[in-house]
């Protein structure tokens, strides 16, 4: 039901001066319905539409126009179309069309087929890796650290990325690297979700009196959440994400809280967690709110279809995924986004730059669990051929100066407030400097042992001459 | 009549189910046949509380990563509540490919550590927790518990209800199994101005008053070499 259809149009609007927002884009969506019944919302002013079946309704050329009749009718003042193959190629038509606005041609450097008008681009089929060739980098929608590094490394087109080899981008930049080089090629097999905008749902409630403090507005959560969850269920979806107004009393000023489940969810009980935790950010000590509040809106601005994993009647121990997502869902909205994590280190030499830890944002999204599956290299294997374990590394959160006394450049005597330790091995050093451009470091680590067994990660700083020695303990072994 | 093949194998497969010990129970390999066969039921136990104790750089964390890749392999769900905010991403991420799924909760607050395993335990979504505390220098013998009495009894029912592994990394009471860790005696390896190289050295880890098992630890090359050694290229010298 959402596999990707085989014609695509991405069209994005423009609403002036002021910023879109969620219902900006719930008005386009709608709008788009003129063109196709399928239309699936990509943000507040882009949607993507199903471009197929208008062979015999004039072509996609009267798609295009009836889509940016029915987009600049409804108040965006202005509007784009790409129509292509794939997502990733419309999406690129679109805003290569907003980018060559009032332009009549693109240098000549389009295409054969390709059909230019002043605000839309069509592909024509089988075209998107041509297309997409020339175009810069900066099209694709990958992570700003891989574009950056891969502009670091001379690729600037889309078209040298897609003539390289793909094992050596995924040895390189492991499923990122391989969804790069998807894109580039004009492969996109991710799924379109079509949604109506009337899916989306929202409830508000007037107070019989201005609410000063949390319990009122906790009172009336619970009614507003069931019939959120009420309207979920019957269009079969789940929310990913909500958002919570609180509308002052006396002004016209709105207070907002996101609410970002782990998983998209329609559970009331998990929900009423979650907003009940965004709505305690919104208090003083005393639990009083900072003005009276007289209204609160709860809106679902983004659905997902249910995810749920069927479970197995012959495994003994089968745990259900969605209790799990809750307890992440509150652990996060508790500890704050970047408590709840997965390792993700960087491609660098600086210890304390791969060291890097990024938000597990949602539990198993089909793209995570795909791009987890993947085995990177050495992955999972701790034990080495010869039985032995892969020890482990503790970090210190800073290096911490320590008194160091060497012999020969080898630590030998580790000096503390609390007395000395001889360290009776040690192992390096490991020269360790780059980052000359914004903040250069020179480095050598050695791997010391003290007589009590404790392994430690230290460093010795570079230093200019007629300078003191300086060393650092950077971690341990554990 | 001749009943087919696949109603005799459900048939076989319900039987199997049937005869599984009601309840909780059940033991995990920690990957180390030599341990398992050292503890009681043949590896780590479900639905009790586990200490871990001993000094710096004895090997805790090191058997903690090798327990849960075995673990991972059943598909469950783990859970590895960093108090100290001390583990290095690069050490951990071969846990994130393949079956099961890990995280690991950074606390910003140490005292919340409690908390968290109480959540996530209360939610019997996971086959493992574990909560590790900052490590010490000193034996953690004499370091003061990490978790209170009447906490740990809490977690230790919830562990028992949701049939899971709760390993705690430092001294709890009431502890229901200990594993002490000690480092082996250090070899001479490698003199200073030499490259690092891969070394080997021991630790024991001993399992209540049942004995002691030796367990090898590779020291493998520094880890701040880059993703892909092979193709790495170090810095000029100083």
């Amino acid at each position: 039901m959402n596999a990707a259809p085989s014609r695509v149009a991405t069209v994005l609007a423009s609403e002036g001066p002021a910023s879109p927002d969620v219902s900006s884009g719930n008005r386009l969506a709608t709008a788009l319905l003129a063109g196709s019944p399928r239309v699936a919302p990509l943000g507040p002013a882009a949607c993507r539409v199903d471009a197929r079946g208008w062979d015999r309704r004039g072509g996609e050329p009267v798609l295009v126009r009836t889509l940016r009749e029915a987009t600049l009718s409804t108040g965006f003042i202005g509007a784009w179309v790409g129509v292509g193959d794939v997502a990733v190629v419309a999406d690129a038509a679109a805003v290569l069309a907003r980018h060559l606005d009032g332009r009549k041609s693109h240098g000549g450097s389009l295409p054969r087929g390709v059909v230019h008008d002043e605000a839309s681009i069509i592909v024509p089929p089988g075209a998107g890796p041509a297309f997409l060739s020339p175009l810069p980098l900066s099209l694709l929608p990958i992570p700003d650290e891989l574009r950056v590094t891969l502009r670091t490394l001379g690729f600037h087109r889309i078209g040298e990325l897609a003539v390289r080899d793909r094992n050596e981008l995924e040895a390189r930049f492991g499923p990122d690297g391989v969804q790069a080089h998807r894109w580039a090629r004009a492969e996109d097999d991710r799924a379109f979700r079509p949604l109506a905008a009337q899916d989306l749902p929202e409830a508000s409630l007037e107070l019989d009196g201005a609410a000063v403090t949390l319990e009122p507005l906790l009172f009336v959560l619970r009614h507003l959440l069931h019939r959120v969850s009420e309207d979920l269920l019957r269009v079969g979806r789940c929310a990913s994400r909500l958002s919570l107004e609180l509308h002052l009393d006396g002004s016209s000023t709105v207070q907002r809280a996101k609410v970002l489940p782990a998983r998209a969810t329609r559970r009331e009980d998990l929900l009423y967690d979650l907003c009940r935790a965004a709505l305690e950010r919104a208090v003083d000590a005393k639990g009083r709110l900072a003005a009276p509040v007289r209204e609160i809106t709860m809106r679902v601005e983004e659905t997902t279809p249910p995810g749920a994993r069927q479970g197995d009647l012959f495994t003994g121990d089968w745990r259900d995924p969605m209790a799990a997502a809750a307890a992440l869902s509150r652990l996060r909205a508790r500890l704050g986004e970047e408590a709840v994590t997965w390792p993700h280190p960087r491609s660098t030499h600086r210890p304390e730059s791969r060291n890097r830890w990024r938000a597990a944002a949602s539990v198993e999204t089909p793209e995570e669990e795909k791009a987890r599956s993947i085995p990177s290299s050495g992955a999972g294997r701790f034990i080495s051929a010869d039985g032995a374990l892969e020890s482990t590394l503790h970090l210190l959160p800073e290096p911490v100066e320590v008194d160091v006394w060497a012999s020969h450049g080898c630590p030998r005597e580790l000096r503390t407030t609390t007395g000395s330790r001889s360290l009776i091995v040690a192992e390096g050093p490991e020269r360790l400097s780059g980052d000359w451009w914004q903040d250069p470091y020179r480095r050598e680590y050695y791997r010391a042992c003290t007589e009590e067994g404790e392994l430690l990660w230290l460093y010795r700083e570079w230093r200019e001459k007629g300078t003191k020695e300086r060393w650092w303990l950077h971690g341990f072994y554990d | 009549m001749r009943r087919s093949a696949a109603i005799v194998e459900l048939e076989k497969q319900i039987e199997r189910i049937e005869s599984r010990p009601r309840g909780p129970g059940g033991s995990v390999s920690t990957g180390v046949p030599s341990l398992d066969a050292l503890l009681p039921g043949g590896g780590l136990p479900r639905g009790q509380v586990v200490e871990w104790l001993g000094p710096r750089s004895s090997g805790k964390t090191t058997l903690l990563r090798t327990a849960f890749a075995s673990l991972r392999t059943t598909g469950e769900s783990i859970a590895l509540i960093d108090t100290a905010r001390s583990l290095y991403a690069p050490d951990w991420v071969g846990l994130i490919a393949g079956e099961g799924r890990f995280w690991v909760i950074r606390p910003p607050d140490p005292g919340e550590a409690a908390w968290c395993a109480d959540l996530i335990l209360r939610s019997g979504a996971f086959g493992a927790v574990a909560l590790l505390a900052s490590t010490h220098v000193v034996p953690a013998e004499k370091v003061d518990p990490v978790l209170r009495r009447s906490v740990t009894i809490r977690l230790q029912r919830l562990a028992e209800e949701a049939n899971a592994i709760f390993v705690t990394v430092g001294h709890v009471p009431l502890a229901a199994l200990r594993l002490s860790f000690r480092a082996g005696r250090v070899e001479f390896v490698q003199e200073a101005f030499g490259p690092f190289l891969p070394s080997i050295r021991p630790i024991w880890v001993r399992v209540g008053k049942r004995g002691a098992v030796e367990v090898p630890l590779l020291y493998p090359v520094p880890p701040s070499w880059g993703l892909e050694p092979a193709r790495d290229r170090k810095g000029p010298a100083i």
